[in-house]
């Protein structure tokens, strides 16, 4: 897509970019453990009242870890700022200046995502091992050494997702001015179905089983049900076809949204 | 080949028409009316390689719509335009890779980093050489005197400061064609001077084909020997700039100073009496005129000197408006 130098370059820039706001980062950070605080306790709430009866395989300490994983992930994989930037750049015009620069300017955000994205696990790294450490006695590792192969596999397909939605979301303002209600609409769907308030596999089958052809599961919950080895081969194979599959769908998907966009934008000057 | 040939260029916007208050937004939910506006119409001009023209008109009166047809952001409704061979709006990357437009209103640096790092983005998105780049910052960086700025981060640096980095950003890859959005406004009057110096100097030794627009006619003064008017979307005038002073400037502006306290009406017969100011005057004279006029008011009693100086360009400029208002 792009010479390597030049993704080099704009990867390096996007590092010391998001750099600057690494104080902004942290307190992020810091504030997202809030909610993990509360879920801890209310799930340790929930299973002194099953007497700490297991959950469809989720004994305490799992569900636990489910949810430091939770963090994790989104750590790794979550666009933060990209949308609004994108969105703010379609509206102010400020995309002219990338329209006249010979390079594709998805290609262009993709870089920033992924530097972003390290910046912030590289902050992560300090806080989320303190915590990891506080909840250590619950943390395992995969049987399996392939598993962090295919977790690793998982991740990266997760963050495609992740962004190509959040990209898609924000492309429509070439045509509204405000892309917030869509995000809040998106993300209050996202929240239930992907996993964020409980790990999907403890509920009922036939709605998993519904839930399993949406793109939510692939953005949260699917990553960790691969690392923590929930899942059959077949399940498995069967995941990351489905993650594949919305790649490819939403991939499509922006590139028209892009070019009908693009359309308008040309039709009317940014 | 003329570097931009533009034919018959014409841009017209559909804009919604809201009534006023609550009840027209309500009613505009079912029956929307909507204003025809024509940016641009039947636009046509040719400007050949290395030229430096000046485009001129009022807020609105469809400049930038043409620069951006021109870069190829903006699609035209009617019309064709050949830049360098391309047509714009297909943003071939070969064509994008030879030329730049600078507006004076946006901002292409990364704000939250010193211009150097996007220079270097610049370098290495249009492919420039190493050794040819530092070679070009340099000679850049000397002649616009922003060298000891370039590891300043842009948000730090004043309007001046940060325009001619924006000028460096889009000559750094030697584009060969340079379309510039008011690229002096609302800077001071020393960066006004020394971007206008820079241009005229760098745009005659490189070669440059130039489009500018500016508010500011001292720009287009010294710069432009070209230039062309745009009102309504129309193009006025498409000549050389002396012509069209001569063209319009049937007048001369006659100042008198003098000893004593000057009597307004007792002028009058020389020409349009444009201000007083107690022993000072100004007075409008037809060409034809001056000499006679000139002689005849040194004889006046306590008249101690005059002086004869051109109509200001902007005054033409708003006469050219008056005298060809489109219907």
């Amino acid at each position: 897509m792009f010479p390597t130098a030049l993704s080099l370059k704009i990867f390096t820039l996007g590092l010391q970019n998001t750099f600057v706001y690494r104080w902004n980062f942290l307190m992020r950070l810091c504030m997202s453990f809030i909610p993990l605080l509360g879920l801890v306790y209310f799930w340790g709430a929930v299973y002194e009242g099953r007497g700490g009866v297991s959950i469809n395989g989720y004994s305490y300490g799992e569900m636990i870890f489910y949810f430091l994983l939770v963090n994790l992930t989104q750590a790794l994989t979550m666009p933060l700022d990209d949308e609004w930037q994108i969105a703010n750049e379609i509206r102010d015009g400020q995309l002219s200046q990338h329209l006249l620069k010979p390079f594709n300017y998805m290609g262009y955000r993709i870089l920033l995502f992924v530097s972003n994205r390290m910046v912030y696990t590289l902050i992560a790294l300090g806080p989320t091992t303190l915590i990891f450490l506080y909840f250590h006695r619950y943390l395992s590792t995969p049987h399996e050494p392939m598993t962090w192969l295919y977790t690793a596999l998982a991740l990266v397909l997760t963050a495609t997702l992740q962004f190509l939605i959040s990209y898609i979301i924000a492309l429509f303002a070439f045509w509204i001015l405000e892309v917030s209600t869509l995000v809040f609409i998106y993300f209050s769907l996202e929240y239930l179905f992907a996993g964020h308030l409980f790990p999907l596999d403890i509920m009922p089958r036939w709605m998993y089983a519904i839930i399993q052809w949406t793109p939510f599961p692939y953005q949260l919950f699917f990553p960790i049900a691969v690392f923590r080895e929930r899942l059959s081969p077949h399940e498995m194979l069967t995941g990351f076809l489905i993650q594949c599959l919305w790649i490819g769908v939403l991939f499509l998907c922006a590139r028209g949204l892009w070019r009908r966009g693009l359309h308008k934008y040309t039709a009317v000057g940014g | 080949m003329p570097a931009i040939q533009v034919e018959g260029l014409s841009k017209t916007y559909r804009t919604y028409k809201k009534k006023p208050g609550l009840k027209g937004a309500v009613i505009g939910l079912f029956k929307r009316e909507y204003d025809i506006t024509e940016a641009a119409r039947e636009v046509s001009f040719t400007i050949e390689e290395g030229e430096l023209v000046g485009f001129l008109g009022p807020n609105g009166a469809g400049k930038t719509t043409t620069l951006k047809m021109l870069s190829g952001l903006l699609h035209p409704t009617r019309g064709r335009a050949q830049v360098l061979g391309f047509t714009p709006w297909e943003r071939k990357n070969e064509f994008k890779r030879q030329f730049a437009l600078v507006m004076g209103q946006k901002n292409a640096l990364w704000w939250d980093l010193p211009a150097a790092e996007s220079l270097e983005l610049t370098r290495v998105i249009y492919g420039v050489e190493e050794t040819l780049f530092r070679r070009k910052l340099d000679e850049l960086t000397t002649l616009l005197d922003v060298r000891d700025k370039l590891n300043i981060m842009v948000r730090e640096l004043s309007l001046g400061e940060r325009m001619k980095f924006e000028l460096i950003n889009a000559l750094i890859y030697s584009p060969r064609i340079l379309l510039l959005d008011e690229p002096t406004i609302g800077l001071d009057v020393t960066s006004q001077k020394k971007v206008r110096e820079f241009l005229r100097e760098y745009g005659r030794h490189e070669r440059i084909t130039t489009i500018l627009t500016s508010h500011y006619m001292q720009d287009i003064q010294e710069l432009c020997e070209r230039v062309m008017i745009i009102d309504h979307g129309t193009l006025m005038y498409d000549g050389r700039l002396a012509r069209i002073l001569d063209q319009f400037s049937d007048h001369k502006i006659v100042g008198i100073d003098s000893s004593l306290p000057l009597d307004h009406p007792a002028f009058v017969r020389f020409g349009e009496v444009l201000s007083t100011g107690g022993q000072t005057l100004k007075l409008k004279v037809r060409r034809e005129r001056i000499k006679e006029v000139c002689r005849e008011l040194l004889s006046l009693d306590g008249v101690e000197d005059i002086s004869i100086q051109e109509v200001p360009v902007e005054d033409i400029i708003r006469e050219v408006f008056a005298s060809k208002k489109p219907s």
